[in-house]
């Protein structure tokens, strides 16, 4: 028991930590992705002339 | 079914208020881009143009959805700290995804927008439509609990015992989700979904750290250890090899590979760098997303043994704990229960607007996958394909709001007999046993026919038998689930081998020139 209890703390533990920096990493990574992704859509519909924009 | 236990509650106005300007928030988000959706391509996904980033939230934000929150923090309560290993099996399973590229890889290459346009391109259009039927049943069948875990977090948090004010709340919840998702498709999923990872992360963390710093680590484990015995410990003893197994390839392969809505992230990646650079970073969340509500399981197991008011609620006069089918729905509200006593206002306001966000972004991926598939590959392929961007929207639009409808039927009505989990691991199964067969042998074997892709999606209908009443009704209550499972999963794939050896196709299609050319003519179309 005492070894899977090590294991189970470790795990615990790590993903705790490296759920933190994820949540970091991605959300201001995510953030500058978001406009750049928003930037894209809205110039590909640029170079089709026969999508209508906002016909949602 | 037990009814809803209220024990009182912490929750204050000032929590009421933080959920309210966080839902405005998240539904404005999604509105507001809706203007920028004018093709199918939008719709469906993103444009193809998601980056590292926001394709983890997305992912993350779609997957750690409430209801996985609401049956992992039940496997805690129940198997204690042994049930870790289901967590560990998802994010190592997910690693080793980003790094062999298994499926996601040739998909994306491939270009296709759904799992059963794959079928198409590799075995034709009437498996397509075959599997887009089956792939839409089963996922929305799935989904049918989705608001019932939500119900029961939201009344055991809350304090709400009212069942006609939940199932409003629950329905309100509802529609805003699907105004966004309804009007932007993927577009707002993605945007929304960001909002959501960001909350819920950080609702998440703070909870567990604060029930953590609350609860003491020493009576964690002297209750689990009172409770369980070594069971609560060491995953072999307290779940079993099969169970072990059943959850290497459920949690580990089929919710990372093979679930579409997980690779309609990987479809909507911009390249397949970030396809493999997705699958890599999300293993963590994969990881945590069992990890951490199996804690607050764990926590709330110590709570209540520790707690004379509620303690006969979960145990019986010689201190077992109740875990029968009988008292599922009891342990489903053990996590919310201990929470709403232990946080204090503010916190807990902020972590069931994380909740509520986890709710929300695995609804919308959901619906709007589910109406995809029926849009894209049942009534479009059966029509000549020959529905416009606007017809497709449209229907799929019509789609959401009726599986939405039978959402609200469904979790109202449907007796849950069984742990939440198993529910979802038998509904899953049903597409996922002919799925695996699919992927396997359409992109790893040019031998793979027609005929053994009917055989192996056919087959996945035995999955059914692992339900609680039908394995009764069906006389075989000396299997398990299981084996019942696993079982279904080693015929679908042995039907798909035996089918394509016997009647081997006549215009045999190469899996890596197939995937080459129709990447090549995509490109063109989707860019």
């Amino acid at each position: 028991m005492n070894a899977w209890m090590l294991i189970w703390t470790a795990v615990l533990l790590g993903a705790l930590v490296l759920f933190t920096g994820l949540t970091v990493v991605v959300s201001i990574g995510g953030f500058l992705d978001i406009r750049t992704m928003l930037r894209r859509v809205r110039g590909q519909h640029r170079t089709e002339p026969g999508s209508t924009h906002g016909s949602s | 079914m037990d009814d809803p236990i209220s024990l009182g509650t912490n929750f204050t106005a000032i929590d009421w208020v933080i959920v309210g300007v966080y839902l405005a928030v998240c539904v404005a988000a999604g509105l507001y881009v809706r203007r920028f959706v004018a093709t199918m391509g939008d719709y469906v996904v993103a444009g193809r143009s998601l980056n590292s980033f926001l394709s983890i939230a997305t992912m993350l934000g779609s997957e750690i959805g409430l209801v996985t929150v609401v049956y992992a923090a039940q496997k805690g309560f129940t198997g204690g700290f042994a049930a870790f290993y289901i967590g560990s099996l998802g994010g190592i399973l997910c690693l080793v995804v980003g790094l062999t590229g298994l499926f996601v890889v040739p998909l994306r290459r491939m270009g296709v927008m759904t799992i059963p346009e794959f079928y198409e391109r590799r075995f034709g259009r009437g498996v397509r439509i075959f599997g887009g039927i089956i792939l839409a049943l089963t996922g929305i069948l799935n989904m049918g609990m989705f608001l019932r875990a939500g119900a029961i977090f939201l009344t055991g948090l809350t304090g709400l015992t009212d069942p006609v004010t939940v199932k409003v709340v629950m329905t309100v919840l509802l529609l805003l989700v699907m105004s966004y998702t309804v009007l932007g498709g993927m577009l707002s999923v993605v945007v929304t979904d960001y909002i959501q990872f960001v909350v819920l992360a950080v609702g998440m963390v703070a909870t567990c750290c604060f029930a953590l710093s609350r609860v003491g680590w020493s009576t964690l484990v002297d209750a689990v250890k009172t409770v369980h015995g070594d069971r609560g410990f060491d995953p072999v003893l307290g779940f079993g090899w099969g169970e072990i197994a059943q959850n290497a390839l459920i949690v580990g392969l089929v919710s990372t590979a093979v679930w579409p809505t997980a690779l309609m992230r990987a479809c909507s990646a911009r390249d397949v760098t970030v396809v493999r650079r997705l699958y890599i970073w999300s293993s963590i969340g994969f990881l945590t997303r069992w990890i951490i509500p199996q804690f607050l399981g764990v926590c709330a197991l110590a709570y209540f043994w520790n707690d004379p008011r509620a303690h006969n609620l979960f145990f019986d006069a010689d201190g077992r704990l109740f875990d029968d089918a009988e008292h599922a729905n009891r342990t489903l509200q053990a996590m919310p229960l201990f929470l709403s006593q232990l946080l204090p206002a503010g916190l807990i306001g902020l972590l069931l607007a994380g909740m509520l966000a986890a709710q929300m972004s695995t609804d919308s991926s959901y619906l709007l996958c589910w109406s995809s598939v029926l849009v894209e590959d049942v009534v479009n392929p059966m029509v000549g394909e020959h529905l416009s961007d606007r017809a497709r929207i449209g229907l799929a639009r019509f789609f959401m709001v009726l599986i939405g409808a039978f959402l609200l039927v469904w979790s109202l009505w449907y007796p849950l007999g069984q742990h939440l989990w198993d529910y979802l691991a038998v509904t899953g199964a049903i597409y996922f046993t002919g799925a695996i067969a699919l992927l396997a042998g359409g992109l790893y074997w040019r031998g793979a026919s027609r005929c053994g892709a009917y055989l192996a999606l056919a087959s996945g209908l035995l999955a059914v038998f692992a339900l609680g009443d039908v394995r009764k009704a069906a006389g075989l209550e000396w299997l398990t689930e299981p084996q019942i499972l696993l079982g279904t999963t080693a015929i679908a794939l042995g039907l798909m081998i035996v089918g394509s050896l016997a009647w081997p196709d006549s215009d045999r299609r190469d899996p890596g020139r197939t995937a080459q050319a129709s990447s090549e003519s995509h490109r063109e179309s989707l860019s």
